[in-house]
């Protein structure tokens, strides 16, 4: 019963977006624009069986109904329940299911937020666009990725349950569905972006509108990608995060250029450059989801991460072949009569800033990509086999996370247009005694090496600056200098610093030891004493749980091997004492084979991990403040000030002489982009 | 601003004393023999669980060639020729790092290429647009905006 | 001079061929920009060059889990493989030549090397005359108490090697289990097979070998 009402959403998923895009596309191509207004229903139909079949397949999760193939190659009736719940996208069928069920939820909300201009071409086209991204994916669904084939279960049968590395962590539960977000949240302003090159709209007016929906798959992408290394962490058992893994680096290129954008697009609100550019960004990245999403799920590369080989790999990059051709159609037939005459006058200013910040992160993205593919390449074409791996990475990515952080200390405090000297000198003097003050304590630390240092150096000034910032917009309004998209970007740069500084040191300064311990011995690694106590075997409703009671410095851990019943390699379970200076990781390497025996532990010391998670979490923070509006600009103040005067428009921000710069002594006024532009209705 | 600009140089003169410091107290690369072992280790992957070093990973054949690492560190071989053995056994594709020369250098130079080539393309554009001329709003612009001042009934 | 329009705060249509039915495509004038390159069209055209070559190379791959890799000892003499077996003797390969030696690496965690198990109880059993091949396994990554339970458990007579450093893996560069290696008569490595055997395989392999050779 579940398999049958799970296939019928699907089936009537599929038969409504098919008749959302022909409908749609009847009435735009005829201009008939009533029938836009019909798009809504559609959208609304889509998530309707999106959610029928995503309740289908929990509830037979939940009943353990072994007659649908999926749950009898993934489930078990000794899977603890949160597991089981997010045992639907433990596996490949049931994650394209998951990616529906979020596609047609954006969908219908997009259908809902411009209810009221339904039958703007504009919005049309968008709608059009993502129920033909719904028709793939419901397509994935009954052709194959059907998460609900038939199964014969034999009596008795019981599941193998999911993936053991699956079960370990509650992060399970809330990597994917935020990554998912992310990923399919990318698709709003890539089918605005479509429609806008369509109807050749370029104006500003679908950018505001979009926005948010950006900013926050954005934010969600950023935020998953981190949980997944935090779960990496805390599960895989080598005390690392990163470890440039294909599937890693397919998740992370939608976010660099996600973030490329974020800043570029600042330039076409202001001067309404880059027009074309920034289509072009959204585009690659909704691309660079669906070839992620192939990466992960071909098979062509070797990943710990990648699902199970299947016959969808095809599917997918043809997904991918069309998208790519569309996307560059549209802008080879409309993108030189739409791009805009703008100039830029100097390029000591926060617009050469924003150029340098997307050539860094387009090159970080060309290196990533290039990289993962490269060994591809190379057999296609030269038959020879190579690999490209972590040294690769870290080498190329190294120097470019360094520009970025420079360019994060000066450009908040560069004005639009032009900059002087004089300028720069005034504002960045506390900034850049921050950074000496950061190199400072790291010296004394005992941080030594070129790499480090300058990361720690530029990470303060970094921080610097986006402190300034934020002290100086509270000072001129109070609480609301902590939202709107300027300051909560600043938050947000003050949590990317915070990570950089995490990678530098937990990189850098790590030491790692293999220790063979009798109960009761102890031995000392980097300063901290880890003393073996004995072991304890627990068993629970899904598998063995074989402890080690290890005291690092007094404070009790527990690292663990797990033993599930399908028989295969033991799977560890790490126990990390964390503290703000250091973590302390212990991991069980080898059980002695009485009780009385020696056990195999490696430890790893590695400073300042837990910024990397807490720097995250001020990310999501400046995001969320970011979401929130500012105080909204009046209409009539011109976007820029001219160089050198002061406003002649009086507003109740600025001083006694129409001054508006912070300090006081009327030069180039603050940045005023605190404030909202007023919504341009379109 | 004098005041100011000697702040600069005391800034400057502590950040580069510091930083000197920091890096030079170093002494460079540790050429120790563990850490040769260990950047060793990070440069070959593991033919069992691909997609890990084996500085990363537990399973047998890590082991097995950790012990060969050392072994041949202690024998005298060179960086390269424990690679090469190393690429002889397993393939050339369980070394992580790739070449500099030849096709797999192209993975090296392409990136560098691509951004260099971006910043100069910027550069001249900077160069074509400071030989344009600024727009200037011309009379009839400047009716224009007048008129939509009025209209919307701004002050001015 | 150019025009820029905006969406709704223009009063006025401008007045040009090419703006759409709300006023809002930018259209150039000749006289901006003399020399207009048409950068979106070329760009677009290389990118889809390079887009076309690499989906058709994406489109080629086979999955990686299906190559099979060449084993570079593959018509190489057989590594040294020596050492103590699990019932406390010795076993060393040099002793056997002259006869087919199948080597076979395996564990106990290793679900398909428990499912190719009978076979190779079958094919020793099949080989106990002199002159037979002679069957050998390696623990690879195993506890040799787990090994020793497990033969109890499921028969088998034959000499199982123990590799704690791991290095005769090393020196047949194992990368996984199972992996079975034929060693022919003459000493020399002729056959590696992965993912688990059945007796007729290996049957099959040697008879094919020796119609080759035409011994």
């Amino acid at each position: 019963m579940n398999a049958a009402v799970g296939t019928l959403g699907v089936v009537l998923g599929l038969v409504a977006s098919i008749g959302g895009v022909a409908t749609l596309g009847f009435g735009l191509v005829r201009r008939r624009f009533e029938l836009l207004l019909v798009g809504r229903t559609y959208a609304w139909l889509t998530l309707l069986c999106a959610g029928i079949s995503f309740a289908a397949m929990e509830r037979a999760l939940i009943t353990r109904d072994f007659s649908v193939r999926y749950v009898a190659e993934n489930g078990s009736s000794t899977t603890p329940a949160l597991y089981n719940f997010a045992t639907l996208w433990a596996a490949l069928e049931g994650s394209i299911l998951l990616w529906v069920l979020v596609l047609s939820g954006f969908t219908a909300l997009v259908a809902w937020r411009f209810r009221s201009r339904l039958n703007d071409p504009l919005v049309g086209w968008a709608l059009l666009v993502m129920l033909a991204i719904c028709i793939f994916f419901f397509g994935l669904l009954l052709g194959p990725a059907n998460p609900f084939r038939s199964f014969d279960p034999p009596a008795g049968f019981d599941g193998p349950g999911p993936n053991p590395l699956l079960q370990n962590h509650p992060l399970m539960a809330f990597h994917p569905p935020i990554l998912y977000l992310g990923y399919v949240g990318f698709s709003v302003p890539f089918a605005f972006a479509l429609a806008a090159l369509i109807t050749g709209r370029l104006g500003e007016g679908w950018l505001l509108e979009t926005r948010r929906w950006t900013l926050i798959a954005w934010g969600c992408l950023g935020i998953g990608i981190l949980l997944g290394a935090w779960w990496s962490y805390e599960v895989l058992g080598w005390g690392g995060y990163w470890a440039w893994d294909p599937v890693e680096n397919a998740s992370l290129l939608p976010w660099l250029t996600g973030t490329a954008y974020i800043h570029s697009v600042m330039m076409q609100e202001r001067r309404g450059m880059l027009r074309v550019w920034n289509l072009s960004l959204l585009c690659a990245t909704f691309c660079l989801t669906i070839l992620g999403t192939f990466l992960t799920r071909s098979g062509v590369l070797d990943s710990v991460h990648a699902f199970t080989e299947s016959p969808i790999g095809p599917w997918l990059l043809t997904f991918f072949g069309v998208t790519v051709a569309v996307s560059l159609g549209l802008i080879a037939w409309r993108g030189d009569r739409l791009r805009s005459p703008g100039r830029i006058d100097s390029p000591v200013s926060r617009e050469g800033a924003f150029l340098a910040n997307n050539v860094l992160f387009a090159g970080f993205a060309f290196v990533v990509l290039l990289g993962t593919v490269f060994p591809l390449l190379v057999e296609a074409l030269n038959d020879e086999q190579m690999s490209v791996g972590r040294p690769y990475f870290d080498t190329m990515t190294m120097p470019l996370g360094l520009l970025l952080l420079f360019l994060m200390a000066i450009a908040p405090v560069l004005p639009w247009r032009k900059a002087s000297g004089e300028l720069l000198s005034q504002r960045l003097l506390w900034p850049a005694w921050a950074g000496a003050g950061a190199l400072v304590v790291a010296v004394v630390a005992g941080a030594r090496g070129v790499a480090p240092l300058v990361a720690f150096g530029l990470g303060g000034f970094a921080g610097g600056a986006a402190v300034r910032q934020v002290v100086l917009a509270t000072r001129r309004q109070g609480w609301r200098g902590l939202v709107g998209r300027t300051n909560g970007g600043m938050v947000v740069h003050l949590g990317v610093v915070m990570i950089a500084v995490a990678l530098a040191a937990s990189g850098s300064y790590d030491t790692e030891r293999e220790l063979t311990l009798e109960p009761g011995q102890s031995d000392d690694v980097a300063g901290h004493t880890i003393t073996y106590r004995g072991l304890e075997t627990v068993e629970e409703s899904n598998r063995t749980v074989t402890k080690a009671l290890v005291d690092v410095d007094g404070s009790e851990q527990a690292p663990a091997l797990n033993q599930f019943p399908n028989g295969s390699q033991q799977v560890g379970t790490p126990s990390v004492d964390t503290s703000p200076i250091e973590d302390v990781y212990v991991s069980l390497l080898e059980t002695p084979d009485g009780d009385g025996g020696a056990v195999v532990l490696r430890i790893i010391v590695q400073p300042l991990v837990v910024w990397l998670w807490i720097g995250g979490a001020v990310m999501a923070l400046g995001t969320l403040l970011a979401i929130f509006p500012g105080r909204r600009r009046d209409p009539l103040r011109p976007v820029s000030e001219r160089i050198g005067e002061p406003a002649t428009v009086p507003s109740s921000t600025s001083g006694p002489n129409g001054d508006t710069s912070s300090d006081g002594d009327g030069d180039e006024p603050e940045p005023d982009d605190d404030r909202e532009p007023v919504e341009v209705p379109v | 601003m004098s005041a100011r600009r000697w702040g600069w140089l005391a800034l400057a003169v502590l950040v580069v004393g510091v930083f000197g410091y920091g890096v030079l107290d170093d002494g460079g690369r540790d050429g120790s023999v563990a850490a040769r072992a260990q950047r060793l280790e990070e440069s070959v992957m593991c033919p069992t669980c691909r997609g890990q070093s084996i500085a990363d990973s537990d399973s047998s054949a890590a082991d097995g060639i950790r012990n060969y690492i050392r072994t041949a560190i202690a024998e005298g071989d060179s960086d390269g020729e424990i690679r090469d053995y190393l690429a002889g056994q397993y393939g050339d594709d369980i070394i992580l790092t790739p070449e500099r020369g030849g096709w797999q250098g192209l993975v090296w130079i392409l990136p560098v290429v691509a951004v260099l080539a971006a910043f100069v393309g910027i550069g001249l554009a900077f160069r074509t647009w400071r030989r344009q001329k600024s727009p200037t709003a011309s009379d009839d612009d400047r009716a224009l905006v007048d008129r939509a001042l009025h209209d919307t009934g701004a002050a001015t | 001079m150019a025009h820029v329009t905006d969406d709704a705060t223009t009063s006025e249509p401008e007045p040009s061929d090419d703006t759409d039915a709300d006023g809002d495509a930018v259209e150039l004038d000749a006289a901006d920009a003399p020399r207009r390159v048409r950068t979106a069209l070329v760009v677009s055209v290389v990118l889809a060059v390079l887009a076309v070559g690499f989906v058709a190379v994406l489109a080629t791959r086979e999955p990686a889990t299906n190559r099979v890799a060449d084993s570079p000892i593959l018509g190489e003499a057989a590594p040294e493989l020596d050492g103590e077996t699990l019932d406390g003797g010795s076993f060393d390969i040099a002793d056997h030549e002259g006869q087919w030696v199948v080597v076979n690496f395996f564990a106990t965690w290793c679900v398909p090397c428990r499912q190719e198990h009978p076979e190779l109880v079958r094919f020793a059993e099949a080989s106990g005359d002199e002159g037979d091949p002679v069957l050998v396994s390696v623990v690879y990554d195993d506890d040799p108490d787990d090994t020793r339970d497990y033969f109890a458990e499921n028969g088998g007579e034959w000499p199982v090697v123990l590799d704690p450093e791991g290095s005769i893996a090393l020196d047949y560069a194992v990368s996984g289990v199972p992996e079975t290696y034929l060693v022919a008569p003459d000493g020399m490595v002729v056959s590696k097979l992965t993912g688990g055997v059945t007796q007729g395989g290996l049957d099959a392999a040697m008879a094919e070998w020796e119609a080759r050779v035409g011994s």
